[in-house]
């Protein structure tokens, strides 16, 4: 009788486990297990965290790095960063780099990764050969070194010379947000990089490499070949005159604000005695009631070497943004105010 | 067997007389049962007494009732039976009535499922309905009458007469039985003294209703209602009665037995659940992602009863249980029988293997259109009368292919030689479509807009998996960052500010403000509006990528005599200050793509109802805030509200 009893409690109480592991069971909505999708001030604060890594070159940033891709973002954001922390990476360089690299693979896997296969097939290989080469040339002082290390870097790369004449060639000379940078793209303006720098220590024969290649076709490889046999002064004065002789402002342009940024500080004085200047000339066209091109011009001017400044950490930062902010200028409180949320560096497209 | 396991429960004291059937989740629905017994006896109280429901380890004594001269007593029952029984005799005459009235209740709890998310509600079902059944109801009387002269047993009589009468009664509001018998004996003695020749006449008489059967079995249907209050009841009662009677004379005897049964209960759906919210991910279930695609739904009902076990045999043949509206299945034939096994009833669907337990439909491919998924109702019907329904939810795999074929294509890419001015693409090759973009194609794009595509992969140069218009084939094409969980998309938002253009003259201009995060197919409607708007003003010759210099001097596809006049600033690829856009080689003209499909967006906002994606919107807990959220407030409504453009204005500046 204790049996029958035993087995009927046994049965309704198996009966309601069934069913409650039937019914009670509420699925997440799936979007919930995903990282979280990142706001403006995380992405802010981890692009600036890549663009500062790559001025400063220090492997001890690499997991920093790494951390930003925890956070989901929205694609266009994404790409941005995603390219930032890549060539950041590249310019770190190291066994860490390499190692962060193999990592980054799997995250470019995640289904939730928008391009990772673009970004394993196109950028990986290209930065994973630069960190390759860099370690083998660190520093190009002949052009037979030079040579060499452009040999290493495309065979690491999987390319050859008609390869990034081809892949430059296809690449569309206006931007646009549905064409990324192919391989080839990708690394010449790599390859420009290690130019630059092999240029810098005396093998002017590192720029005969581009002979023939259709630069002007990716605006900042061509913007980069125009700067590589100045000095950094005259890079200073040659941006602070492109940027400030503009009538209108596109999207290729900020490629030039970026490339003013990476002369470093050695910039800041003279685009604070720019910003001087171009304040007194706009007062005065405005009592001499100027054409608006000219007011148009400086203004473009104002706004372009305001947004250069508010990438830099220089406590005369803040005090004129915040002047020009009270002035009502179009752009100065919106930079005041990534200044302040800690952005340092330029928002571009793919480099 | 059935008797058993009574007994066994009747060992059970009172203290556990409320019996409470948990059904599903804990707290949520509680079946709760209580009986009272209500025994009375008048006449002639048997020394044995009367056999009554409760407490059957009592047995025959009669002091449990304490109704040894009669009356009236009410005690607990233990379980949802009756069973009365009682017998008399002797030589003598005898009178006897016993009543035995079974009153269940039973008292169903259930608590409403609480999810409170920013911009979402849900009305849950709050009517239960159940079948209350009686598994067999039934009547026996016996008699029996004997007279006689027994030679050992002096003094022998002349004569003997005996007869024995029983009417048993038990019935409920479903079924009910009923039988008398009596048999009466006499006899004479030819010589008396020496207990010789004599006739004697002995026998008896047994009768039940039914005759041949464990009884008549019945049911009928109810439901109880939570709309105003967690709990409700129901009651019922089950009767029986028992009147012996018998006379004898000396050297006869007479005997009188009767006995009535019924056992009750009440039988629910259990899968799915009857009360399953699947608003808030409960009653869910997702076709497969293979070929043949496949979809099983538990379709069962479950018997509560209390102190005995039902045999469901006979209610399983009138048991069907369907699926409206209805799926169909190429190759099985769902929920063709019920069957039963121990508390169970189970679906069952016949295939050419023959038959296996549940709903289980199989379709060479999904169902073809959106329509098919979504909220169905799972019936459970005996004799063609709803009992009940469970509400559930059917979803497609989102990744899978297994759609049926068709339109709308995808096609893997080839950028082409961009010695043109926009880059052009070229159809590698057609490849089919993950059903995500196949069903929000159906639900949302089908009827409103031509031309689109499904982006597979795009090769001969770098390419985003986003989303395209292209100008040459007039195609739009939409990749993964649509994809209903995965994508990673937001719009931007803007409104109308006065602040200084390039020129330092004050101006309306649009100026980005907010952004939203739309949730499962809001992002495709946000993707495929935004194509569509560049797709608008390209045909309209207001976008162009080739304007030149003089006329598009800051290279956003606009031309300025429409950037002057529509709030945008035409030195400024970007106008509007939206980071993100400063990054986008579209600038202003991506600005107006984002106003037309955000205005697009909020008036598809109750698009989600069609979302049938397994892992999106309405699978599991919906996602908070609800269907979107904006980054201002990281809420569903935006701290710009009162000024977000949902189209692109006209300001007439200069």
């Amino acid at each position: 009788m204790r049996y029958q009893i035993s087995s009927w409690i046994i049965s309704v109480a198996s009966a309601s486990l069934i069913i409650s592991l039937s019914w009670g069971q509420t699925p997440d909505n799936a979007a919930s297990k995903l990282p979280p999708l990142a706001d403006e001030t995380q992405w802010i604060a981890a692009k600036s965290l890549c663009l500062s890594s790559a001025i400063r070159k220090d492997t001890a940033l690499l997991p920093k790095i790494e951390a930003i891709f925890q956070h989901r973002y929205e694609a266009r954001e994404q790409h941005v960063l995603t390219v930032n922390a890549l060539v950041a990476i590249g310019r770190v360089g190291g066994p860490d780099a390499l190692a962060l690299l193999e990592r980054l693979e799997t995250t470019f896997g995640r289904p939730y990764f928008h391009s990772g296969a673009y970004y394993r097939e196109h950028y990986l290989p290209v930065i994973r050969a630069r960190i390759q080469a860099d370690l083998i040339f660190p520093d190009v002082r002949t052009p037979d070194q030079w040579q060499q290390k452009v040999m290493l870097f495309l065979q690491e790369a999987g390319l050859t010379r008609e390869a990034l004449q081809e892949a430059i060639h296809k690449h569309p000379q206006r931007g646009d947000p549905m064409v990324y940078p192919s391989r080839g793209v990708v690394a010449v303006r790599v390859l420009l990089e290690l130019a630059s720098e092999a240029y810098a220590n005396g093998v002017k024969e590192a720029l005969r490499f581009f002979d023939g290649v259709a630069l002007e076709r990716d605006y900042p490889s061509w913007l980069r070949y125009q700067l590589i046999p100045m000095d950094v002064k005259q890079r200073v004065r040659w941006l602070i005159n492109s940027l400030t002789y503009k009538k209108a402002m596109r999207f290729v342009d900020r490629y030039e604000l970026l490339a003013l940024w990476h002369c470093g500080i050695v910039a800041l004085p003279e685009i604070l005695a720019k910003i001087e200047e171009l304040s007194k000339l706009k007062e005065s066209l405005r009592l001499h009631s100027e054409k608006d091109e000219a007011i148009g011009r400086v203004n473009m001017g104002l706004t372009n070497l305001l947004e250069v400044l508010s990438g830099y950490e220089d406590p005369r930062v803040e005090p004129i943004l915040e002047q020009f902010a009270q002035a009502g200028h179009p752009k100065a409180e919106e930079l005041l105010r990534r200044h302040r949320q800690g952005l340092r560096g330029i928002v571009t497209f793919d480099w | 067997m059935r008797r058993q396991k009574m007994l066994g429960v009747a060992a059970l004291s009172l203290a556990v007389a409320n019996l409470i059937a948990g059904l599903g989740q804990t707290d949520r629905l509680q079946i709760r049962f209580k009986g009272e017994a209500t025994l009375s006896v008048s006449g002639d109280v048997p020394v044995c007494g009367f056999i009554a429901t409760c407490p059957l380890y009592e047995r025959y004594c009669s002091s449990f009732w304490n109704l040894c001269s009669g009356g009236k007593r009410t005690v607990s029952a233990l379980g949802s039976y009756l069973v009365l029984g009682g017998e008399f005799g002797g030589s003598q005459g005898y009178s006897s009535n016993a009543q035995l009235l079974v009153n269940l209740f039973f008292d169903f709890r259930y608590s409403s499922p609480l999810l409170q998310i920013s911009g979402f509600s849900y009305e849950p079902k709050t009517t239960l309905g159940f079948a209350y059944f009686v598994d067999g109801v039934k009547a026996g009387a016996a008699a029996i009458a004997v007279a006689g002269c027994q030679g050992n047993y002096p003094p022998c009589c002349e004569s003997g007469s005996a007869s024995a009468n029983t009417a048993a009664m038990v019935s409920t509001s479903v079924v009910q039985a009923s039988i008398s018998s009596s048999y009466s004996a006499s006899c004479g003695c030819a010589d008396a003294e020496q207990c010789l020749d004599c006739t004697s006449d002995g026998g008896s008489q047994w009768r039940a209703d039914p005759e041949n059967s464990p009884g008549y079995q019945g049911f009928k249907t109810s439901s109880v209602s939570f709309r105003h209050s967690r709990s409700a009841s129901y009651t019922e009662e089950l009767k029986g009665s028992i009147a012996i009677s018998g006379s004898a004379s000396e050297c006869a005897g007479a005997i009188s037995a009767g006995a009535s049964f019924a056992y009750a209960g009440l039988l629910l759906q259990s899968l799915p659940h009857p009360l399953g919210v699947p608003a808030i991910g409960e009653n869910e279930y997702a076709w497969s992602s293979d070929r043949p695609a496949r979809l099983e739904i538990p379709a069962r009902a479950y018997a509560h009863t209390w102190g005995w076990e039902p045999d469901l045999g006979w209610i399983a043949e009138r048991t069907l249980f369907r699926v409206e509206p209805s799926i169909e299945s190429e190759q099985t034939e769902p929920g063709f029988r019920t069957i039963a096994v121990g508390r169970q009833l189970i679906a069952q669907t016949r295939d050419q293997h023959g038959f296996r337990d549940d709903l289980i439909f199989i379709r060479a491919y999904l169902p073809p259109s959106n329509n098919d998924f979504g909220l169905k109702s799972v019936y459970f019907t005996v004799d063609g009368n709803k009992v009940d329904h469970a509400d559930v939810e059917i979803f497609f795999p989102p990744d899978a292919k297994n759609h049926p074929p068709g339109e709308p294509p995808g096609y893997e890419m080839q950028l082409e030689d961009t010695g043109e001015d926009c880059p052009r693409w070229r159809r590698l090759r057609q490849v089919n479509t993950p059903n995500w973009f196949y069903y929000y194609y159906d639900a949302y794009a089908k009827r409103r807009i031509d031309r689109v595509y499904y982006l597979a992969a795009a090769h001969g140069s770098g390419y985003s998996s986003g989303a395209f218009y292209d100008i040459y084939d007039d195609g739009i094409y939409i990749g993964d960052r649509a994809h209903p969980i995965y994508g990673n998309h937001k719009v931007y938002l803007f409104c109308l500010k006065r602040r200084a253009d390039s020129y330092g003259r004050k101006r309306q201009l649009i100026t980005f403000v907010d952004k939203l995060t739309p949730n499962g197919i809001h992002k495709f409607i946000a993707l495929l509006e935004h194509e569509q708007s560049h797709r608008k003003y390209y045909t309209a010759r207001i976008s162009s990528c080739n304007w030149g210099d003089h006329l598009d001097p800051d290279e956003d596809s606009l031309p300025s005599w429409w950037e002057r006049i529509h709030g945008l600033d035409p030195m400024w690829h970007n106008t509007t200050g939206a980071p993100g856009l400063d990054s986008d080689p579209d600038g202003d003209s991506d600005a107006v793509a984002e106003i037309e499909a955000f205005g697009a967006l909020t008036r598809a906002e109750r698009f989600w109802k069609h979302d049938w994606a397994q892992g999106s919107m309405q699978w599991g807990t919906p996602p908070s805030p609800f269907p979107w959220m904006y980054d201002s407030t990281s809420t569903n409504r935006s701290r710009h509200d009162r000024c977000l453009l949902r189209s692109v204005p006209r300001t007439g500046g200069r």
